[in-house]
């Protein structure tokens, strides 16, 4: 059977990038361009699951880069220990802002318009999910359920570390997760 | 044979479905815009870095809490006094641009037109009240 969780663990050390974040620090401009190849899928993903909007993803994404060129020139990017975790909590707030300028009438239609998953081919299709239906399932979710199942399931986040990207206690996270994850279970009638 | 953590069989892989899909990623126009952005952040840094760092511009709201302090001082040393604590209260006043003496005239003008109570109206309104305390 597949791995249905392809990216590594944040809790293993990630030299790549824990290395790219103090030489962004000292001011060495091609570390921007790393850091994009190695996070940007990561953090448009958790900004388009959390805003369920393309557009605001995308915002986010640009509104956290430059916040980290802004962090890097203030010499605060010398004592960050897990750069993914710390790059993903700057996109959550960032993707929170937008979320917070938005005018509440438009927050459906923005919602409904959103591919929050797409189909991968080469996995056996009579186990696989139908891309379509899964993302209708998941528009139907609480924001904060569905950023919980994206870190955990795509992102390989414990759930300590989805507790501190979300800025809430490990059990809270925990519970986000299960609570969505039984939601989609039911909604997608997929057994345990 | 070490009992195994039910919330750990709770929380396996293999209990979310995510087989035959995945998230999207960072659209591709996404790329270059960004990285100008934040390369011009980065550039804008180091162009007013030495000045932060050998301190000689401070923040401006603690300049501007500066200035307010400053006036307030020039304000009540000229004998000048607020005849509405309104007035006082509001940090955008436009009192707080003028001088003390031109200040309390507009301030005295402001309160006479906003509240044209005359003698004749209190002793009026005195009157009534004993009446109506009286059985």
């Amino acid at each position: 059977m597949p791995d249905p969780y392809p990216t590594t663990p944040t809790d293993e050390p990630n030299p790549g990038l824990d290395d790219l974040l103090p030489a962004l620090g000292r001011g060495d401009e091609s570390a921007l361009d790393e850091i994009y190849d190695l996070m940007s899928d990561a953090m448009y993903g958790l900004a388009l699951w959390r805003s369920g909007s393309a557009q605001e993803a995308a915002d986010a994404v640009q509104e956290t880069f430059i916040r980290l060129a802004q962090a890097a020139r203030k010499g605060k990017l010398d004592r960050i220990r897990n750069a993914r975790a710390y790059l993903l909590t700057m996109t959550r707030r960032a993707t929170v802002d937008q979320i917070r300028r938005r005018p509440k009438h438009e927050s459906l239609e923005a919602l409904s318009s959103a591919d929050l998953l797409l189909p991968q081919a080469g996995d056996d299709p009579s186990i696989s999910v139908d891309a379509a239906l899964a993302c209708r399932r998941l528009a139907d979710l609480p924001g904060v359920q569905r950023e919980a199942v994206y870190l955990r399931c795509f992102e390989g986040l414990t759930f300590q570390e989805i507790g501190k990207v979300c800025s809430v206690p490990t059990f809270t996270a925990a519970g986000r997760f299960r609570l969505g994850i039984q939601k989609l279970r039911r909604l997608l009638k997929v057994n345990p | 044979m070490k009992r195994q953590d039910p919330r750990r069989k709770r929380d396996s892989p293999e209990r979310f479905p995510t087989t035959g899909v995945r998230p999207p990623g960072a659209p591709e126009r996404l790329r270059a815009p960004t990285l100008a952005a934040a390369k011009r952040a980065l550039h804008a840094a180091e162009t007013d870095a030495p000045s932060r760092e050998a301190g000689s511009t401070l923040p401006m709201r603690w300049l501007w809490l500066a200035a307010m302090i400053a006036l307030t001082a020039a304000n009540l040393s000229s004998g000048w006094a607020p005849a509405s604590p309104v007035v006082m209260r509001q940090g955008s006043s436009p009192f707080a641009y003028l001088p003390a003496e031109e200040a309390c005239q507009r301030l005295r003008s402001f309160d006479q037109s906003l509240v044209p109570i005359r003698a004749s109206d209190i002793r009026r309104h005195q009157t009534r009240s004993a009446q109506e305390e009286s059985p």
